[in-house]
């Protein structure tokens, strides 16, 4: 459904239930052997081709994003963009990780440190990044060795669909990566719990992402090893306009990470936190630049912010809002928004107090609060106040206050006169800690240990005092039995 | 040597002769500034931190904090060993208060800054006028991010226009020939200050908002008889300028008014097509418009951009090859002299030389075309140029410190540039030989590529989608259509499917 306009059909998808369920882990389980015996350069490889294909049918993808979760154009383009890049980047950590590392140079005996992959992981993805979440997890759970069932949105199945297309041309064996769509309520709960699944990554809600942290660490009958959890969630996140900012930029900024892609992004800002001193300066164009943005349907190239992605969101959405008025001042709300679709005027509340519930709760919306504080003092400890740690920044020109806000914020990723969204793979790994994640750093160099085992295989290799000169770095797989 | 070369050697030394004659220093206001920008050239890491501090420092309100900020751009330990830059600042200003900084950084931005407003302004086109030397008025203006704030200063430049007209009635044009291509009143305008949501993925949505934004103040400048000039900025706007002006220019009530001019920017690999389909089109509408061309104002920027993005630098990576390339389309422009009136906006004596010596060669009366210089640079290249004989005409910036910014940080990156003329010819002192050679013959042919090539990004990470490019956007457009397409159809096949 185009939640641009909500009678018209995107695509159809199936709803799977309890028995397909059991048969894609069935399916998982019985490719987990060969596909963990394959060579890392293989898995590597099938990264690299799934990016070109992807790189192919780039703008064809990007399309479809446009329509079945209303992204703007350019915000589109960055998702396969991702996409792209999470596949390349992965397959180049596993290289990096692949080969058996000498763990010390001692005469007489070898041991090598190396990973092994976990079994069988289930992928349960979020429809704001449709391609590039999605991808990023299960490309990382394939390429380490595991196999994988993945889930998409139930708000983004086409393109979810669409991946498995790709990973198919690709050359995926069968078994190794399963696609299956259908309620979290249903499968999902009954994944997570299951005996055979050994890896959880997820994207998404708090909410959700505590349950499913919760109910794997029950062990169920039948079990054979702990279940590993990797959970990004939500953020509730800020950015402090020093004195000294130039506001032209600090709000531009402040603009696009609050209402870009109508801050539906983990990333996306919530709280502007703005010193007394240029409080006045700063809302005088904060509004006007608000009223400025183009809300239409994305469908139209230069669209900044299109539909909230269904319903549910638009309710909850104006909920919050309802709650803004209570709580704080309205001191901005588009007044025109396209009757059909699920359109959310941009909205800026003031006198908004740290305790209130709409600068603590995620709101997921183009929602921002703006928060007057004395200091910068202050100004930290309001932006690090809140339970969650995923993005937050400084506009600043002073190096001093720059230095001090580096040191001290609490965030996954902080960022210095810049916009808040936009993470680039590899460039800027992407997650943050406190009830925002794990810190897994999705795009980071630490991200593929998460769907490995560590491993060490020592051998004394002293005959009668005789040993060998000196043992190698790094020596082949083990792997048996031995690949051509 | 050719015989053009020759000529344009002649002319250059002609020039240098005059220039030399009314000694007068590249940076007329002496002191603070002259040390300053000496400084910078000698020493990469302060003049860094100085540009970065002069864009800092309108938005400091106390003399406390502009103190404070002073100390953190230059105590760094950094510069300890690079002859202890902190000193060598309190040196040049022993008694460092916050209040006498800023006034001499607002003297520097006065240097290029030809007024507060519009009333300032006119005693210095005054006494230009006096001096044969004409202007056209840029309002300076904050980064536009709302559409309030666009709408004020479009009726800001409104309002200058209608000021400049009632103030220059009765001047008469200083060459007093071909007056009628060269109206004495010149606004020259830039577009990102007119409509707050340019994005160039969607180039007709700029056009549509652009338009009706422009149209009151060019049918106003038509009344009074005024010219009005389209800056160009950086590449994600080219595409964008240039619609626009072939748009509206081929509209009924503006299609046969003559005083209407674009800019070209030489940098620009593009610009050489760019070049040909404006003339193209002007042929076609039928009626003269004219061209400013430049070697263009944004190289740092745009070889950061596209490096940081991993995209193909549109601009060329060799000064010389600018410096070529502007020679080039002087031709052009000059061959086609018939549709366009040409201005040539450069403080380079070769380049300025080269113009002449072609325009003879061709046979086109100097009173045809202009050379434009900005106001606060190259004073004596400009009385120069008004002793032979040609049309001058001055950029004058108006507008306050803060939103001046911007625009100053671009001058003196300008005038401390490793590779600009004025800081090779005034404070360098290099040779009129060696000032005037053939610019295609300093470009190295290994020098093709980036210094620091965008191809490394690129292996990072996959470059976004250029917007600005029309092919890119082309392609994206096809496959939303095609998908809409396929969407609109079967949703309406299913709903006729549930009625039946
Ligand atoms: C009246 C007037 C109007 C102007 N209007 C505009 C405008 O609308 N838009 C705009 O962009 N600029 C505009 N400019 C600015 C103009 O682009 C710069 O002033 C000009 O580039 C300086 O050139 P020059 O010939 O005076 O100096 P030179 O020193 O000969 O040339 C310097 C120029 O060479 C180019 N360059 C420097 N390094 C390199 C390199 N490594 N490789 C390739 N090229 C290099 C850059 O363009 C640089 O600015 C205008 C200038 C004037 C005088």
């Amino acid at each position: 459904m185009n939640p641009s306009a909500p009678d018209e059909i995107v695509g159809y998808g199936s709803e799977a239930g309890i028995p397909e369920a059991e048969h894609v882990v069935k399916a998982a389980r019985a490719a987990f052997g060969k596909w963990s015996l394959t060579p890392f350069e293989e898995r590597a490889c099938l990264l690299e081709r799934a990016a070109d294909i992807l790189e192919r049918r780039r703008f064809e993808l990007s399309a479809v994003e446009v329509f079945e979760v209303g992204k703007p154009w350019n915000e589109a383009d960055a998702d396969i963009r991702e996409a792209i890049d999470f596949c390349r980047f992965y397959a180049q950590q596993m290289r990096r990780l692949g080969p058996p590392k000498l763990t010390q140079q001692v005469p007489g005996e070898e041991s090598y440190h190396h990973y092994w992959p976990r079994g069988v992981a289930f992928v349960i993805a979020p429809w704001n990044f449709p391609m590039a979440i999605l991808c990023g997890m299960a490309s990382a759970a394939v390429v380490t060795g595991n196999t994988v069932i993945m889930k998409p949105s139930e708000q983004s199945i086409i393109c979810g669909a669409m991946l498995m297309q790709v990973f198919e041309e690709a050359g995926v064996p069968p078994g190794v990566l399963n696609f299956l769509s259908g309620r979290g309520s249903v499968i999902g709960v009954h994944l997570v719990d299951h005996k055979d699944v050994d890896l959880i990554a997820f994207t998404g809600s708090r909410e959700v992402g505590l349950r499913i942290w919760q109910s794997a660490g029950v062990t169920r009958p039948g079990q054979r090893q702990l279940k590993h959890v990797i959970c990004e969630m939500g953020g509730k996140n800020a950015m402090i306009v020093d004195a000294d900012a130039d506001l032209g930029e600090a709000i531009g900024y402040s603009i696009y990470s609050a209402f870009g892609y109508q801050g539906q992004k983990c990333s996306a800002l919530s709280r502007l936190i703005l010193l007394e001193e240029n409080y006045d300066r700063v809302m005088e164009r904060l509004i006007p630049a608000a009223a400025s943005l183009r809300v239409g349907n994305p469908e139209e190239p230069g669209i900044m912010v299109g539909p909230v992605i269904d319903e549910a969101a638009y309710r909850r959405i104006l909920d919050y809002i309802e709650i803004g008025k209570k709580e704080a001042t309205l001191a901005y709300q588009a007044k025109e928004v396209p009757p059909h679709g699920y359109f959310i005027p941009p909205t800026i509340f003031t006198d908004v107090k740290p305790n209130m519930r709409i600068a603590r709760e995620e709101i997921f919306g183009p929602v921002l609060s703006v928060l007057k504080v004395r200091d910068l003092d202050e100004a930290l400890e309001v932006a690090n106040g809140t339970y969650y740690a995923l993005t937050r920044g400084l506009f600043s020109h002073s190096p001093d206050n720059i230095e001090r806000v580096k040191a001290q914020l609490e965030a996954g990723n902080v960022y210095i006169n810049r916009s808040c969204t936009g993470a680039i793979v590899g460039r800027h790994p992407f997650g943050g800690f406190k009830m925002s994640g794990g810190g897994t750093k999705a795009g980071g160099e630490d991200y593929l240990l998460q769907f490995l085992i560590p491993r060490v295989v020592t051998e004394n290799t002293s005959r009668l005092g005789l040993v060998p000169e000196e043992t190698p770095e790094y020596r082949d797989e083990f792997l048996w039995p031995k690949h051509q | 040597m050719t015989a053009l070369q020759r000529e344009i050697e002649r002319r250059g030394r002609r020039i240098f002769e005059l220039v030399d004659k009314h000694p007068e220093p590249l940076f007329s206001k002496a002191g603070f500034y002259q040390r300053l920008m000496a400084l910078s050239m000698r020493d990469e890491r302060f003049k860094a931190q100085l540009f970065r501090f002069v864009d800092v420092l309108p938005s400091l309100r106390r003399s406390s904090e502009i103190v404070e900020h002073l100390d953190e751009y230059f105590s760094d330990d950094g510069f300890g060993p690079l002859v202890g830059v902190g000193v060598r600042l309190a040196r040049i200003v022993p008694w460092v208060s916050g209040r006498i900084l800023r006034w001499n950084v607002s003297g520097m931005a006065r240097q290029f800054i030809a007024g507060r407003n519009p009333d300032d302004v006119m005693a210095t086109l005054r006494k230009r006028h006096a001096q044969k030397i004409g202007f056209t008025v840029d309002l300076l203006g904050e980064g536009v991010v709302s559409e309030a704030q666009a709408d004020e200063y479009a009726a800001r430049y409104l309002d200058l226009l209608e000021k400049l007209a009632r103030e220059t009635k009765g001047w008469s044009d200083p060459l007093g020939k071909n007056s009628e291509l060269f109206p004495v009143v010149n606004l020259s305008v830039k577009i990102s200050a007119l409509y707050s949501q340019i994005s160039p993925a969607d180039p007709a949505d700029a056009i549509a908002h652009l338009a009706p934004k422009l149209r009151p103040l060019l049918r106003r400048a038509r009344e009074l008889g005024a010219f009005i000039n389209f800056d160009m900025e950086s590449y994600a706007h080219k595409n964008i300028t240039l619609e626009l002006f072939k748009t509206i220019f081929t509209e009924e009530e503006f299609k046969d008014w003559p005083h209407a001019g674009i800019v070209i920017q030489a940098y620009l690999r593009d610009s050489e097509a760019d070049l040909r389909g404006l003339v193209e089109w002007g042929r076609a509408r039928g009626t003269r418009f004219a061209l400013r061309l430049v070697k263009g104002a944004y190289w740092d920027y745009e070889t950061t951009k596209s490096r940081q993005n991993g995209w193909d630098c549109p601009v060329y990576f060799q000064k010389p090859e600018s410096d070529a390339n502007f020679e080039a389309l002087t031709r052009v422009l000059f061959e086609n002299e018939s549709i366009v009136t040409a201005a040539f906006g450069s403080h380079n004596v070769r380049s300025i030389a080269h113009t002449q010596a072609l325009a003879d060669e061709l046979g086109i009366d100097r009173s045809r075309f202009e050379f434009q210089l900005l106001y606060g640079m190259a004073g004596p290249i400009k009385r120069a140029l008004v002793e032979m004989g040609y049309r001058v005409r001055e950029y004058c910036p108006v507008g306050e410190l803060l939103p001046g910014m911007a625009y100053l940080v671009r001058r003196l990156l300008e005038n401390t540039s490793n590779e600009g003329f004025l800081r090779a010819k005034f404070a360098e002192n290099l040779s009129a030989e060696e000032l005037l050679r053939e610019p295609r013959e300093l470009v190295k042919p290994d020098g093709a590529s980036p210094p620091d090539s965008a191809s490394v990004v690129r292996k990072q990470a996959q470059p976004r989608t250029k917007m600005a490019r029309t092919k890119c956007r082309a392609h994206c457009a096809k496959c939303a259509s095609a998908l809409a397409k396929s969407i609109h159809s079967s949703s309406a096949a299913k709903k006729s499917g549930r009625m039946s």
